[in-house]
């Protein structure tokens, strides 16, 4: 990495924002609204800032690029010119290049060459000039007033008038040592009637410790109702132009107050007492139908722009820039192959955005591998630290003492004591540690929401995605491993779940598809659950493609019961698409979801229901660093189980084993388990020597394990309990053992293995389960499970290794 | 003047015993260390046979550690061993030269070397000394040793008359024969 990571992860974050504002514009602007003028402030200070890091990193590519977009984003800003969908689009594509930009500065070696001049070219055509208006709405404003505000809030001024709401001023007085906190407070219940465009320093004249301000706000309301909702005493507002005005006194305000409180004044009041403090943040609801609606009149504002909106929508379908199965440069030629029968400058223009969106569909993931850290948590880490020093002088002077001393067992006590102390510091700094390794979910749902907007767009469904739970924190690790198996599932709920408008209305749902991420903490592990109310999935429709594409033979399919039939999605190269689509229906995705999860340790759920939706639900561990392991003993080597992965232990009788086509199975509250024996998947004995022990047992202990949805029994000899373990790495050439995920210590300085029981799993259900299942038959892998091939492929990716922990 | 002031440092010295370089001593060493081309050299044994590997690959030389069999490997990797809480694969030198096994005795040793950015822990009979060698001194793996042991070889240096076989690390601690044949089929299948 050429450039420091403090870079990436800080440009990324600024983008990030950046998104962030964009997307509530937009969900602000489909929902009717008029945006908040501050998203379009912080989108810009966001470009602003990047510009600033960038050059201070010599990022020369990102300094030129957020220059042009600064530029824009200024005009933007100071009305210069409409904000209208066809800017947002505009802006969310820069995101991509951003992004781009920023991936060719991890990767400078394998960097592709980031193309922003036909960005550019549609920024500028957009930035041209467009013929001042002629008449001064503001003729009627005092001059006093228009000759002190900047050009940016003279802006808001205008919008404000335009938009027909009335202008206030309100004149209040503060208290120089409280000031801060009283404008905080008044602009919180102001922002909850309307803008607040300009504060003002008062012309009449104050006392000392007091100063007067004027505050400028645009609002819809009538007088009386902000009066009310302003409810402080001695502050006066008087609408502008009219010269109406209200004073409000101690008793007013007492009056407002206690109508606040009992809820009534048509409830207007209560309402703003409610919201003040707090900003209006509604949930980004990217709304891709209106969108079309909105470029149609904005084509008649800008006839001059045909070329940008002559790539016809429906060829997005067909170009097939296959981003979502893992490759690329299909994209940018079918795009320009297609763009052809357009005019030339569309075709350039199509091209070109296909492929940006291309770049970014390949993964969601962060480039950065940095946390960001609360200065506070450090500080808590550093205490804990140097108690611990202090326990370790205590300790230091027991030990002298004891070799100094006849009886060494009065000093017994004291040593253990000191011993106790350090067991909880050293169990707090763990926790803290961890701690300090939590992100917020929210990072991966933001990016996801752009991903479910551009989507919409290019299928032409109008979906609406709500997020819940984006406060759960997870390990960052699993937080970005989560990003990609999320994406393809939102792809899948979008492409195969959620129906068109059309067909949507002609069975009664509502128009626009909803899509629901919820995330919740569940004991020591987190849930995401993917909702969407789209078709659904047919368990009888997915079985009979697994025949036609021949994954299944006929006398399988006949046996097989719902929830089995459900799970032939998770089959490699599965797919119930007819035709291969550009976000979907190439078959690669659900089992690239399902080995990812394995991978870390989490478990995947669907249900479904024809008509109705899908449910997706992933259940993963909160932290993959240190983990509870269950630790057993088998051919007398010591293994350690992730205890995630336990469901069970059972102790079984020898006569309860039953053999179906010479694998071993025992019968589990009705469910049929395989068994594998770790000695002998693991070869830890020579053959014989095993049997022979077995003489002696007649009872063997089981560990039932299970990964994604699938179950295994593990034979082994003892279970010698549970414990905290901290994940080692085993470094390259081991990680590629296949069974093997790591190495742990424990307590007696023994260094002990770690079982990936994904790939064991993997590995028996391929021979076992199939068999009892009867779904696969002979020289063929297992549905749905891991084929040899995916074994492989999981661990050169390093499976936990990888990680560095 | 310089050799009242060196006769004082003897007499100085007399007294406490220690010894200390003379201006011819500086000299001397000045001159030895005037050839910066000399490559040092960790020199150690196996089987009988003298092997080194240059001294910047190595971390460390440890006495034998506690280590814990690592299932579907090779015969020659060991386990994998702890060495103050990193954990690293530790692997038999003479199995891997297909030299019989390293006998663990009091004399046998753990070499700490780092490859690829990792740690990894080699077994050897016993650890003899640091030299150093002048490229005139060494050669390239002379052809037509013929084994396959050839591969290992990065070089042939002389030292004192005695052939010093020196390894090549990579070639040795090649990641895919780390595991067994038949799970590494599997990886290549692919």
């Amino acid at each position: 990495m050429s450039e420091s990571p403090e870079f990436i992860s800080e440009a990324q974050e600024i983008i990030e924002a950046f998104s962030r504002d964009l997307l509530q514009i937009e969900g602000q602007i489909n929902d009717g609204d008029d945006y908040d003028p501050d998203l379009l402030n912080g989108a810009f200070r966001s470009v602003h800032t990047l510009k600033g890091l960038s050059s201070l990193s010599g990022v020369n590519e990102i300094v030129d690029f957020s220059h042009t977009l600064e530029e824009t984003l200024d005009a933007l800003r100071l009305g210069k010119l409409p904000l209208h969908q066809q800017v947002l689009n505009l802006l969310f594509e820069s995101i991509e290049l951003f992004n781009r930009l920023l991936q060719g500065v991890v990767e400078p070696d394998n960097a592709v060459a980031v193309e922003v001049a036909p960005f550019l070219a549609q920024l500028a055509q957009l930035t041209a000039p467009k013929p001042a208006v002629a008449e001064d709405p503001l003729a009627w404003l005092d001059d006093s007033i228009l000759g002190v505000l900047t050009e940016y809030e003279e802006h808001r001024l205008r919008e404000n008038v335009r938009l027909g709401r009335r202008i206030y001023r309100v004149h209040a007085s503060f208290d120089l040592l409280a000031i801060d906190v009283g404008i905080e407070s008044l602009k919180g219940r102001l922002k909850s009637h309307g803008e607040v465009i300009t504060y003002l320093p008062s012309a009449d004249a104050s006392s000392d410790d007091r100063i007067d301000l004027d505050i400028l706000v645009g609002s819809k309301q009538p007088l009386s109702v902000i009066a009310e909702g302003i409810g402080e005493e001695g502050v006066t507002i008087e609408t502008l132009g009219t010269g109406e005005r209200i004073v409000i006194t101690a008793k007013a305000a007492a009056d407002y107050a206690a109508a606040a409180a009992a809820g009534s004044a048509g409830g207007s009041a209560a309402e703003s007492g409610r919201r003040s403090g707090q900003a209006p943040a509604p949930a980004p609801e990217p709304e891709p139908e209106r969108r079309r609606t909105r470029v149609e009149m904005v084509d008649e504002e800008f006839p001059d722009d045909d070329a940008l909106n002559s790539t016809p929508l429906p060829t997005f379908d067909d170009e097939d820039g296959d981003g979502f199965g893992g490759g690329s440069g299909a994209g940018s030629g079918g795009g320009s192959g297609s763009g052809g029968d357009g005019p030339p400058a569309g075709a350039s223009a199509g091209a070109g955005a296909d492929e940006i969106a291309d770049g970014d569909q390949l993964s969601v993931k962060s480039l950065s591998q940095t946390v960001r850290v609360d200065l506070r948590r450090l500080d808590q880490l550093m205490n804990l630290v140097g108690e611990l020093a202090l326990v370790h002088a205590n300790l230091d002077g027991a030990v002298d003492r004891m070799q100094r001393a006849q009886n060494a067992n009065e000093h017994l006590r004291e040593f253990q004591d000191q011993l106790r102390v350090m067991n909880r510091r050293l169990g707090l700094l763990q926790q803290g540690i961890l701690e300090v390794r939590m992100v917020p979910l929210g990072q991966v749902f933001d990016r996801l929401a752009r991903v479910v907007r551009r989507l919409g767009q290019k299928l032409q469904k109008e979906v609406r995605l709500s997020i819940s739970g984006a406060e759960t924190e997870l390990d960052k690790l699993i937080v970005e491993e989560l990003s990609d198996p999320l994406m393809h599932m939102i792809n899948n709920a979008i492409d195969h779940g959620i129906e068109t408008p059309a067909e949507r209305l002609a069975l009664g749902k509502p128009r626009a598809g909803r899509v629901a991420l919820a995330a919740y903490q569940k004991g020591n592990r987190v849930v995401i659950e993917l909702t969407d109310d789209g078709r659904g999935m047919d368990w009888r429709q997915i079985r009979d493609r697994a025949v036609q594409r021949g994954f299944l033979s006929r006398e399988e399919a006949a046996d097989i019961n719902p929830a089995q039939a459900i799970n032939l999605i998770f089959t490699p190269g599965f797919s119930t698409k007819q035709q291969a689509t550009q976000t979907s229906g190439r078959g690669v995705g659900m089992d690239v979801v399902k080995t990812n999860i394995a991978k870390l340790s989490g478990m995947i759920d669907v249900a479904s229901e024809p008509g109705r939706g899908s449910r997706f639900r992933v259940t993963l561990p909160i932290t993959l660093a240190i983990i509870q392991a269950l630790v057993i003993e088998t051919a007398g080597q010591t293994f350690c189980i992730p205890l995630n992965s336990v469901l069970e232990s059972i102790m079984v009788q020898g006569d309860e084993i039953h053999t179906i086509e010479g694998h071993e199975v025992v019968s589990v509250r009705g469910r049929t388990l395989p068994l594998v024996h770790l000695s002998r998947v693991f070869e830890l004995e020579p053959g014989g020597r095993e049997a022979e022990r077995r003489m002696f047992y007649d009872r063997l202990y089981v560990v039932v394990v299970g990964l994604a949805q699938h179950r295994v029994g593990l034979v082994v000899d003892e279970l010698l309990g549970q414990q905290d373990v901290v994940i080692k790495p085993i470094g390259k050439a081991l990680r590629q053992v296949p069974g093997i995920a790591g190495a742990t210590e424990l307590g007696d300085n023994r260094t002990v293995l770690l079982l990936d029981v994904g790939t064991l799993v993997g590995e028996a259900v391929g021979g076992v389960e199939a068999a009892v299942a009867g779904i696969a038959g002979s020289g063929r892998e297992g549905i749905g499970v891991f084929s040899a091939a995916d074994v492989g492929r999981e661990k050169e990716h390093g499976g936990w290794g990888e990680h560095g922990y | 003047m310089a050799t009242d002031d060196s006769d004082l440092w003897q007499a100085l010295l007399a007294v406490t015993g220690d010894q200390v370089a003379t201006e011819a001593d500086y000299e001397h060493g000045y001159k030895r260390e005037m050839r910066s081309d000399l490559l040092r050299y960790v020199t150690f044994m196996i089987g009988g046979e003298i092997y080194g590997l240059p001294i910047e690959q190595i971390i460390e030389i440890s006495t034998a550690f506690p280590t814990t069999p690592v299932p579907r490997t090779s015969a020659f990797v060991i386990g994998i061993g702890n060495m103050r809480g990193s954990v690293m694969p530790v692997i038999d030198l003479a199995r891997r030269l297909n030299l019989g096994t390293v006998k663990r005795g009091r004399e046998t040793r753990v070499l700490i070397v780092r490859h690829d950015d990792e740690p990894h822990g080699i077994v050897v009979d016993r650890v003899l000394e640091v030299i150093s060698l002048a490229p005139e001194d060494t050669e390239n793996t002379p052809g037509g040793i013929g084994s396959t042991r050839a591969d290992f070889i990065r070089g042939l240096g002389r030292h004192r008359r005695r052939l010093v076989i020196i390894l090549d690390l990579a070639t040795v601690l090649a990641e895919r024969d780390f595991l067994m044949p038949k799970f590494r089929r599997e990886r290549l299948a692919q």
